[in-house]
Protein backbone atom coordinates (compact mmCIF):
# COMPACT_ATOMS: atom_id res chain seq x y z
CA UNK A 1 0.00 0.00 0.00
CA UNK A 2 1.25 3.46 -0.86
CA UNK A 3 -0.20 6.18 1.33
CA UNK A 4 -0.31 9.52 -0.48
CA UNK A 5 -3.02 11.24 1.52
CA UNK A 6 -0.92 13.09 4.07
CA UNK A 7 -2.83 16.32 3.48
CA UNK A 8 -5.88 14.60 4.94
CA UNK A 9 -3.94 13.14 7.84
CA UNK A 10 -0.37 11.93 8.15
CA UNK A 11 0.29 8.22 8.13
CA UNK A 12 2.21 6.42 9.42
CA UNK A 13 3.13 8.26 12.62
CA UNK A 14 6.51 8.09 14.33
CA UNK A 15 6.56 5.02 16.60
CA UNK A 16 7.02 7.16 19.70
CA UNK A 17 3.59 8.72 19.17
CA UNK A 18 1.66 5.50 19.72
CA UNK A 19 4.05 4.42 22.47
CA UNK A 20 3.50 7.62 24.43
CA UNK A 21 -0.27 7.25 24.12
CA UNK A 22 -0.14 3.67 25.30
CA UNK A 23 2.09 4.65 28.17
CA UNK A 24 -0.29 7.44 29.14
CA UNK A 25 -3.36 5.23 29.05
CA UNK A 26 -1.67 2.38 30.94
CA UNK A 27 0.58 4.17 33.39
CA UNK A 28 -0.51 7.78 33.88
CA UNK A 29 -4.19 7.93 33.07
CA UNK A 30 -5.22 10.64 35.51
CA UNK A 31 -7.03 13.90 34.81
CA UNK A 32 -4.47 16.68 34.22
CA UNK A 33 -4.70 19.61 36.59
CA UNK A 34 -7.77 18.36 38.38
CA UNK A 35 -6.23 16.89 41.50
CA UNK A 36 -3.07 17.23 43.56
CA UNK A 37 -1.99 13.60 43.45
CA UNK A 38 1.05 12.30 41.72
CA UNK A 39 -0.71 10.90 38.65
CA UNK A 40 -2.71 14.05 38.06
CA UNK A 41 0.49 16.07 38.22
CA UNK A 42 2.20 13.61 35.90
CA UNK A 43 -0.66 14.05 33.43
CA UNK A 44 -0.53 17.83 33.79
CA UNK A 45 3.19 17.75 33.08
CA UNK A 46 2.70 15.87 29.84
CA UNK A 47 0.16 18.45 28.71
CA UNK A 48 2.39 21.29 29.87
CA UNK A 49 5.45 19.94 28.02
CA UNK A 50 3.35 19.75 24.89
CA UNK A 51 2.45 23.42 25.37
CA UNK A 52 6.14 24.26 25.70
CA UNK A 53 7.12 22.42 22.55
CA UNK A 54 4.30 23.99 20.56
CA UNK A 55 4.93 27.50 21.91
CA UNK A 56 8.55 27.18 20.83
CA UNK A 57 7.54 25.87 17.42
CA UNK A 58 5.49 29.01 16.76
CA UNK A 59 7.85 31.52 18.36
CA UNK A 60 5.73 32.26 21.42
CA UNK A 61 7.52 32.70 24.75
CA UNK A 62 4.65 31.86 27.12
CA UNK A 63 3.53 28.20 26.84
CA UNK A 64 0.24 29.05 28.56
CA UNK A 65 -0.75 30.85 25.38
CA UNK A 66 -1.10 27.47 23.69
CA UNK A 67 -4.75 26.47 24.05
CA UNK A 68 -5.63 22.89 23.19
CA UNK A 69 -8.74 22.00 21.23
CA UNK A 70 -9.83 19.00 19.22
CA UNK A 71 -8.58 20.27 15.85
CA UNK A 72 -8.01 23.27 13.60
CA UNK A 73 -11.73 23.51 12.93
CA UNK A 74 -12.57 24.03 16.59
CA UNK A 75 -9.78 26.60 16.96
CA UNK A 76 -11.01 28.55 13.95
CA UNK A 77 -14.54 28.49 15.36
CA UNK A 78 -13.17 29.72 18.68
CA UNK A 79 -11.69 32.79 17.04
CA UNK A 80 -14.49 33.65 14.63
CA UNK A 81 -17.34 33.02 17.07
CA UNK A 82 -15.41 34.49 19.97
CA UNK A 83 -14.35 37.71 18.28
CA UNK A 84 -16.98 38.72 15.78
CA UNK A 85 -19.95 40.76 16.94
CA UNK A 86 -22.98 41.85 14.96
CA UNK A 87 -21.92 44.41 12.38
CA UNK A 88 -18.34 43.12 12.15
CA UNK A 89 -16.59 42.21 8.92
CA UNK A 90 -13.93 39.58 8.20
CA UNK A 91 -11.47 39.33 5.31
CA UNK A 92 -10.36 35.92 4.04
CA UNK A 93 -8.09 34.55 1.34
CA UNK A 94 -9.78 32.88 -1.65
CA UNK A 95 -8.22 29.55 -0.62
CA UNK A 96 -10.05 28.94 2.66
CA UNK A 97 -11.21 25.56 3.89
CA UNK A 98 -14.81 24.99 4.98
CA UNK A 99 -13.51 25.18 8.55
CA UNK A 100 -13.45 28.92 7.94
CA UNK A 101 -16.14 29.33 5.29
CA UNK A 102 -18.94 27.41 6.98
CA UNK A 103 -18.27 29.15 10.23
CA UNK A 104 -18.44 32.53 8.51
CA UNK A 105 -21.55 31.54 6.56
CA UNK A 106 -23.17 30.57 9.83
CA UNK A 107 -22.20 33.92 11.36
CA UNK A 108 -24.07 35.78 8.63
CA UNK A 109 -27.22 35.17 10.63
CA UNK A 110 -25.59 37.12 13.49
CA UNK A 111 -24.96 40.00 11.10
CA UNK A 112 -21.27 39.22 10.58
CA UNK A 113 -20.16 39.76 6.98
CA UNK A 114 -17.07 38.73 5.09
CA UNK A 115 -15.32 39.31 1.80
CA UNK A 116 -12.36 37.90 -0.07
CA UNK A 117 -8.94 39.54 -0.26
CA UNK A 118 -7.63 40.53 -3.70
CA UNK A 119 -5.53 37.73 -5.18
CA UNK A 120 -3.83 36.59 -8.37
CA UNK A 121 -5.09 33.74 -10.59
CA UNK A 122 -3.47 31.13 -8.39
CA UNK A 123 -5.19 32.48 -5.30
CA UNK A 124 -2.19 34.20 -3.79
CA UNK A 125 -3.14 37.24 -1.76
CA UNK A 126 -1.97 40.51 -3.30
CA UNK A 127 -0.42 42.16 -0.29
CA UNK A 128 -0.15 45.61 -1.83
CA UNK A 129 -3.90 45.60 -2.54
CA UNK A 130 -4.89 44.47 0.96
CA UNK A 131 -5.52 47.94 2.31
CA UNK A 132 -8.16 48.57 -0.36
CA UNK A 133 -10.20 45.63 0.89
CA UNK A 134 -10.33 46.80 4.49
CA UNK A 135 -13.67 48.19 5.65
CA UNK A 136 -14.18 50.41 8.69
CA UNK A 137 -15.74 47.40 10.46
CA UNK A 138 -13.11 44.80 9.52
CA UNK A 139 -12.06 43.04 12.72
CA UNK A 140 -10.16 40.00 11.49
CA UNK A 141 -8.09 38.72 8.57
CA UNK A 142 -7.95 34.94 8.04
CA UNK A 143 -5.52 33.26 5.69
CA UNK A 144 -4.98 29.59 4.98
CA UNK A 145 -1.18 29.41 5.09
CA UNK A 146 -0.81 26.42 2.76
CA UNK A 147 -3.67 25.35 0.53
CA UNK A 148 -4.96 21.83 1.02
CA UNK A 149 -6.23 22.03 -2.57
CA UNK A 150 -3.23 23.24 -4.56
CA UNK A 151 -0.41 23.47 -2.03
CA UNK A 152 -0.12 27.22 -2.66
CA UNK A 153 1.87 28.95 0.07
CA UNK A 154 0.58 32.38 1.11
CA UNK A 155 3.06 35.17 1.91
CA UNK A 156 2.10 35.23 5.59
CA UNK A 157 5.04 37.41 6.63
CA UNK A 158 4.06 40.18 4.25
CA UNK A 159 0.38 39.78 5.06
CA UNK A 160 1.20 39.90 8.78
CA UNK A 161 3.25 43.05 8.39
CA UNK A 162 0.46 44.77 6.48
CA UNK A 163 -2.23 43.54 8.89
CA UNK A 164 -0.19 44.99 11.72
CA UNK A 165 0.15 48.33 9.95
CA UNK A 166 -3.60 48.31 9.40
CA UNK A 167 -4.08 47.29 13.03
CA UNK A 168 -6.30 44.31 12.25
CA UNK A 169 -5.90 40.96 14.05
CA UNK A 170 -4.48 38.24 11.82
CA UNK A 171 -5.37 34.54 12.13
CA UNK A 172 -3.65 31.89 10.08
CA UNK A 173 -5.03 28.45 9.42
CA UNK A 174 -1.88 26.38 9.80
CA UNK A 175 -3.60 23.00 9.37
CA UNK A 176 -1.41 22.13 6.39
CA UNK A 177 1.68 24.14 7.19
CA UNK A 178 2.48 23.60 10.88
CA UNK A 179 5.37 21.17 11.08
CA UNK A 180 6.63 21.85 7.55
CA UNK A 181 6.94 25.61 7.23
CA UNK A 182 8.51 28.04 9.67
CA UNK A 183 5.98 30.12 11.52
CA UNK A 184 7.21 32.70 14.00
CA UNK A 185 4.26 34.59 15.39
CA UNK A 186 6.43 37.36 16.76
CA UNK A 187 8.58 38.16 13.75
CA UNK A 188 5.82 37.31 11.26
CA UNK A 189 3.27 39.50 13.09
CA UNK A 190 0.69 36.75 13.42
CA UNK A 191 -1.79 37.21 16.25
CA UNK A 192 -3.45 33.81 16.18
CA UNK A 193 -2.51 30.40 14.81
CA UNK A 194 -5.05 27.59 14.47
CA UNK A 195 -3.30 24.24 14.11
CA UNK A 196 -4.32 20.63 13.92
CA UNK A 197 -2.27 17.85 15.50
CA UNK A 198 -2.89 15.00 13.09
CA UNK A 199 -1.30 16.26 9.91
CA UNK A 200 2.30 17.47 9.66
CA UNK A 201 2.75 17.56 13.44
CA UNK A 202 2.36 13.76 13.32
CA UNK A 203 0.11 13.59 16.37
CA UNK A 204 -3.14 11.64 16.64
CA UNK A 205 -6.53 12.75 15.36
CA UNK A 206 -8.58 14.76 17.81
CA UNK A 207 -5.71 17.05 18.81
CA UNK A 208 -5.10 20.63 17.82
CA UNK A 209 -5.11 24.09 19.25
CA UNK A 210 -5.04 27.82 19.09
CA UNK A 211 -1.85 29.74 19.79
CA UNK A 212 -2.27 33.31 20.94
CA UNK A 213 0.65 35.70 20.35
CA UNK A 214 2.41 37.05 23.44
CA UNK A 215 1.19 40.58 22.77
CA UNK A 216 -2.35 39.78 21.61
CA UNK A 217 -5.01 40.52 24.19
CA UNK A 218 -7.18 37.45 24.61
CA UNK A 219 -9.84 39.68 26.17
CA UNK A 220 -10.89 40.20 22.56
CA UNK A 221 -12.01 36.58 22.31
CA UNK A 222 -14.93 35.20 24.30
CA UNK A 223 -14.81 31.45 25.01
CA UNK A 224 -16.77 29.10 22.79
CA UNK A 225 -17.31 26.67 25.65
CA UNK A 226 -17.87 27.19 29.35
CA UNK A 227 -17.36 24.69 32.12
CA UNK A 228 -15.00 23.00 34.51
CA UNK A 229 -11.29 23.64 34.22
CA UNK A 230 -9.95 22.25 37.50
CA UNK A 231 -9.02 25.80 38.45
CA UNK A 232 -10.99 28.20 40.66
CA UNK A 233 -13.53 25.50 41.40
CA UNK A 234 -15.20 27.66 44.04
CA UNK A 235 -16.20 30.09 41.35
CA UNK A 236 -19.12 29.61 38.98
CA UNK A 237 -17.80 32.20 36.57
CA UNK A 238 -15.45 31.12 33.76
CA UNK A 239 -11.77 31.83 34.58
CA UNK A 240 -10.30 34.73 32.61
CA UNK A 241 -6.72 33.42 32.40
CA UNK A 242 -5.02 31.28 29.79
CA UNK A 243 -5.28 28.51 28.88
CA UNK A 244 -8.18 27.63 31.20
CA UNK A 245 -10.46 30.32 29.80
CA UNK A 246 -10.68 28.35 26.54
CA UNK A 247 -10.19 24.80 27.84
CA UNK A 248 -13.39 23.79 29.57
CA UNK A 249 -13.92 20.10 30.03
CA UNK A 250 -11.41 17.30 30.38
CA UNK A 251 -8.69 17.58 27.76
CA UNK A 252 -7.64 14.85 25.35
CA UNK A 253 -4.51 14.17 27.39
CA UNK A 254 -3.89 10.79 25.75
CA UNK A 255 -3.90 12.50 22.37
CA UNK A 256 -1.75 15.36 23.62
CA UNK A 257 0.79 12.83 24.93
CA UNK A 258 1.02 11.53 21.38
CA UNK A 259 1.11 15.02 19.88
CA UNK A 260 4.03 15.92 22.17
CA UNK A 261 6.04 13.07 20.67
CA UNK A 262 5.03 14.04 17.14
CA UNK A 263 6.26 17.58 17.67
CA UNK A 264 9.49 16.39 19.28
CA UNK A 265 10.03 14.10 16.30
CA UNK A 266 9.68 16.80 13.65
CA UNK A 267 11.92 19.13 15.63
CA UNK A 268 14.56 16.45 15.87
CA UNK A 269 14.54 15.97 12.11
CA UNK A 270 14.28 19.69 11.45
CA UNK A 271 11.55 21.46 9.52
CA UNK A 272 13.99 22.43 6.77
CA UNK A 273 14.91 18.77 6.24
CA UNK A 274 11.26 17.74 6.15
CA UNK A 275 10.46 20.51 3.72
CA UNK A 276 13.40 19.65 1.47
CA UNK A 277 12.52 15.96 1.36
CA UNK A 278 8.83 16.53 0.68
CA UNK A 279 9.64 19.09 -1.99
CA UNK A 280 12.01 16.65 -3.66
CA UNK A 281 9.32 13.96 -3.67
CA UNK A 282 6.76 16.41 -5.03
CA UNK A 283 9.17 17.52 -7.75
CA UNK A 284 9.70 13.91 -8.80
CA UNK A 285 5.98 13.31 -8.84
CA UNK A 286 5.31 16.52 -10.71
CA UNK A 287 7.89 15.78 -13.38
CA UNK A 288 6.79 12.17 -13.72
CA UNK A 289 3.14 13.09 -14.10
CA UNK A 290 3.80 16.03 -16.43
CA UNK A 291 5.01 13.70 -19.17
CA UNK A 292 1.74 11.72 -19.21
CA UNK A 293 -0.57 12.78 -22.03
CA UNK A 294 -4.02 14.03 -21.04
CA UNK A 295 -3.03 14.87 -17.48
CA UNK A 296 -3.40 18.33 -16.01
CA UNK A 297 -1.66 19.39 -12.81
CA UNK A 298 -2.98 22.31 -10.78
CA UNK A 299 0.08 23.12 -8.71
CA UNK A 300 3.41 24.45 -9.87
CA UNK A 301 6.86 23.11 -9.46
CA UNK A 302 8.23 26.24 -7.81
CA UNK A 303 8.90 27.73 -4.39
CA UNK A 304 5.35 29.07 -4.07
CA UNK A 305 3.97 25.56 -3.66
CA UNK A 306 4.17 22.89 -0.98
CA UNK A 307 4.21 19.17 -1.79
CA UNK A 308 0.52 18.66 -2.58
CA UNK A 309 -0.12 17.61 -6.20
CA UNK A 310 -3.70 17.99 -7.51
CA UNK A 311 -4.39 16.66 -10.97
CA UNK A 312 -7.08 15.57 -13.41
CA UNK A 313 -7.02 13.23 -16.39
CA UNK A 314 -9.07 14.03 -19.51
CA UNK A 315 -10.55 10.58 -19.97
CA UNK A 316 -11.15 9.53 -16.33
CA UNK A 317 -13.19 11.24 -13.62
CA UNK A 318 -11.44 12.13 -10.37
CA UNK A 319 -13.42 9.64 -8.32
CA UNK A 320 -12.52 6.91 -10.82
CA UNK A 321 -8.88 7.89 -10.56
CA UNK A 322 -8.86 7.42 -6.81
CA UNK A 323 -10.88 4.20 -7.02
CA UNK A 324 -8.61 2.64 -9.63
CA UNK A 325 -5.46 3.76 -7.82
CA UNK A 326 -6.81 2.29 -4.63
CA UNK A 327 -8.16 -1.00 -5.93
CA UNK A 328 -5.69 -1.85 -8.65
CA UNK A 329 -2.46 -0.28 -7.41
CA UNK A 330 -2.88 0.20 -3.68
CA UNK A 331 -2.21 3.93 -3.99
CA UNK A 332 -4.29 5.89 -1.52
CA UNK A 333 -5.23 9.46 -2.37
CA UNK A 334 -8.20 11.77 -2.05
CA UNK A 335 -10.44 12.89 -4.89
CA UNK A 336 -13.09 15.58 -4.98
CA UNK A 337 -13.34 19.03 -3.50
CA UNK A 338 -11.35 18.54 -0.28
CA UNK A 339 -13.80 20.54 1.85
CA UNK A 340 -12.84 23.63 -0.13
CA UNK A 341 -15.27 24.52 -2.93
CA UNK A 342 -14.12 28.13 -3.00
CA UNK A 343 -10.47 27.22 -3.45
CA UNK A 344 -11.40 24.81 -6.25
CA UNK A 345 -13.43 27.56 -7.94
CA UNK A 346 -10.44 29.84 -7.72
CA UNK A 347 -8.14 27.41 -9.51
CA UNK A 348 -10.82 26.38 -12.00
CA UNK A 349 -11.53 22.86 -10.79
CA UNK A 350 -15.03 23.35 -9.38
CA UNK A 351 -17.33 21.36 -9.34
CA UNK A 352 -15.46 18.26 -10.53
CA UNK A 353 -12.53 18.67 -8.17
CA UNK A 354 -9.21 16.93 -8.55
CA UNK A 355 -7.36 13.84 -7.44
CA UNK A 356 -4.81 14.87 -4.86
CA UNK A 357 -1.52 13.18 -4.10
CA UNK A 358 0.19 14.33 -0.94
CA UNK A 359 3.49 12.77 0.11
CA UNK A 360 4.74 13.06 3.68
CA UNK A 361 7.95 12.60 5.60
CA UNK A 362 7.66 8.80 5.48
CA UNK A 363 7.00 8.59 1.73
CA UNK A 364 9.84 7.07 -0.31
CA UNK A 365 11.12 7.80 -3.80
CA UNK A 366 10.29 4.26 -4.76
CA UNK A 367 6.66 4.81 -3.79
CA UNK A 368 6.58 7.95 -5.91
CA UNK A 369 8.02 6.08 -8.89
CA UNK A 370 5.49 3.26 -8.50
CA UNK A 371 2.69 5.80 -8.34
CA UNK A 372 3.84 7.48 -11.54
CA UNK A 373 3.99 4.08 -13.26
CA UNK A 374 0.51 3.22 -11.97
CA UNK A 375 -0.95 6.44 -13.33
CA UNK A 376 0.79 5.94 -16.68
CA UNK A 377 -0.64 2.45 -16.95
CA UNK A 378 -4.08 3.68 -15.91
CA UNK A 379 -4.07 6.39 -18.59
CA UNK A 380 -2.85 3.97 -21.27
CA UNK A 381 -5.53 1.48 -20.35
CA UNK A 382 -8.38 3.97 -20.40
CA UNK B 1 17.00 26.84 59.55
CA UNK B 2 15.29 27.25 56.21
CA UNK B 3 11.84 28.74 56.12
CA UNK B 4 9.51 28.15 53.23
CA UNK B 5 7.07 30.27 51.35
CA UNK B 6 4.37 29.08 48.98
CA UNK B 7 2.91 30.41 45.76
CA UNK B 8 -0.65 29.29 45.25
CA UNK B 9 -2.10 29.20 41.78
CA UNK B 10 -5.50 28.95 40.17
CA UNK B 11 -4.25 26.39 37.70
CA UNK B 12 -1.72 23.58 37.59
CA UNK B 13 -0.45 24.89 34.24
CA UNK B 14 0.66 28.12 35.91
CA UNK B 15 2.37 26.18 38.71
CA UNK B 16 4.23 24.05 36.16
CA UNK B 17 5.29 27.12 34.24
CA UNK B 18 6.61 28.75 37.41
CA UNK B 19 8.55 25.61 38.30
CA UNK B 20 10.12 25.52 34.85
CA UNK B 21 11.07 29.20 34.74
CA UNK B 22 12.47 29.07 38.29
CA UNK B 23 14.72 26.19 37.29
CA UNK B 24 16.04 28.16 34.34
CA UNK B 25 16.73 31.11 36.64
CA UNK B 26 18.39 28.86 39.22
CA UNK B 27 15.81 29.59 41.89
CA UNK B 28 15.32 26.39 43.88
CA UNK B 29 11.63 25.53 44.05
CA UNK B 30 9.55 22.45 44.57
CA UNK B 31 6.14 21.52 43.25
CA UNK B 32 4.20 20.26 46.27
CA UNK B 33 0.61 19.63 47.30
CA UNK B 34 -0.99 22.68 48.82
CA UNK B 35 -0.43 22.47 52.60
CA UNK B 36 -3.78 21.78 54.21
CA UNK B 37 -3.84 24.97 56.25
CA UNK B 38 -3.51 27.05 53.09
CA UNK B 39 -6.59 25.55 51.47
CA UNK B 40 -6.76 24.31 47.94
CA UNK B 41 -6.91 26.14 44.67
CA UNK B 42 -5.56 23.74 42.11
CA UNK B 43 -4.07 21.09 44.35
CA UNK B 44 -0.43 21.90 43.78
CA UNK B 45 1.69 24.89 44.65
CA UNK B 46 5.28 26.05 44.48
CA UNK B 47 7.35 25.85 47.64
CA UNK B 48 10.35 28.17 47.83
CA UNK B 49 13.03 29.14 50.29
CA UNK B 50 12.02 32.55 51.67
CA UNK B 51 15.52 33.78 50.90
CA UNK B 52 14.36 33.77 47.27
CA UNK B 53 11.11 35.63 47.83
CA UNK B 54 12.13 38.64 45.79
CA UNK B 55 13.30 36.47 42.90
CA UNK B 56 10.01 34.59 42.94
CA UNK B 57 7.96 37.78 42.94
CA UNK B 58 10.02 39.18 40.09
CA UNK B 59 9.60 35.99 38.11
CA UNK B 60 5.84 35.97 38.49
CA UNK B 61 5.69 39.63 37.54
CA UNK B 62 8.03 39.51 34.55
CA UNK B 63 6.51 36.37 33.08
CA UNK B 64 2.99 37.62 33.82
CA UNK B 65 2.06 34.37 35.51
CA UNK B 66 -1.39 34.37 37.05
CA UNK B 67 -1.28 33.26 40.70
CA UNK B 68 -3.71 33.42 43.52
CA UNK B 69 -1.43 34.45 46.41
CA UNK B 70 1.94 34.12 48.03
CA UNK B 71 2.05 32.75 51.54
CA UNK B 72 5.12 33.41 53.67
C1 LIG C 1 -6.45 24.13 5.27
C2 LIG C 1 -7.21 23.31 6.25
N1 LIG C 1 -7.90 23.91 7.22
C3 LIG C 1 -8.57 23.22 8.16
C4 LIG C 1 -8.60 21.85 8.13
C5 LIG C 1 -9.39 21.15 9.17
O1 LIG C 1 -8.58 20.37 9.97
P1 LIG C 1 -9.30 19.49 11.10
O2 LIG C 1 -10.23 18.57 10.35
O3 LIG C 1 -8.18 18.74 11.75
O4 LIG C 1 -10.00 20.42 11.99
C6 LIG C 1 -7.92 21.16 7.13
C7 LIG C 1 -7.91 19.69 7.03
O5 LIG C 1 -8.79 19.02 6.64
C8 LIG C 1 -7.21 21.91 6.16
O6 LIG C 1 -6.55 21.32 5.18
Amino acid sequence: MIYLDNSATSFPKPETVGQAMLNFINNIGANPGRSGHVLSIEAAKVVYYAREEIAELFGVSDPLRVVFSSNATESINMVIKGMCKPGDHVLVSPMEHNAVMRCLENCRSHDVSFSVLPSNDEGMVLVDKMAEAILPNTVLIIVNHVSNVSGLIQPIREIGKTAKELNIPFLIDAAQSAGVFDINMETDNIDLVAFTGHKALYGPQGTGGLVIADEFSHDRIAPLKYGGTGSKSECEVQPSFLPDKFESGTQNAVGIAGLLEGVKYIKKIGLDNIRAKEKELAKRLYEGLSSIPGIKIYSKNNENYASTIPFTIDSITTSEISDILNEKYGVLCRAGLHCSPGAHSKIGTYPDGTARLSPGWFTTQEEIDKTIEAIKEMVNGS
Amino acid sequence: MKSYGYVLFYSTSAALRTEKVAKILNIPVKLVSVPRQLGSDCGVCIQFDTAYEEGIRELLESKRIEYSRIHI
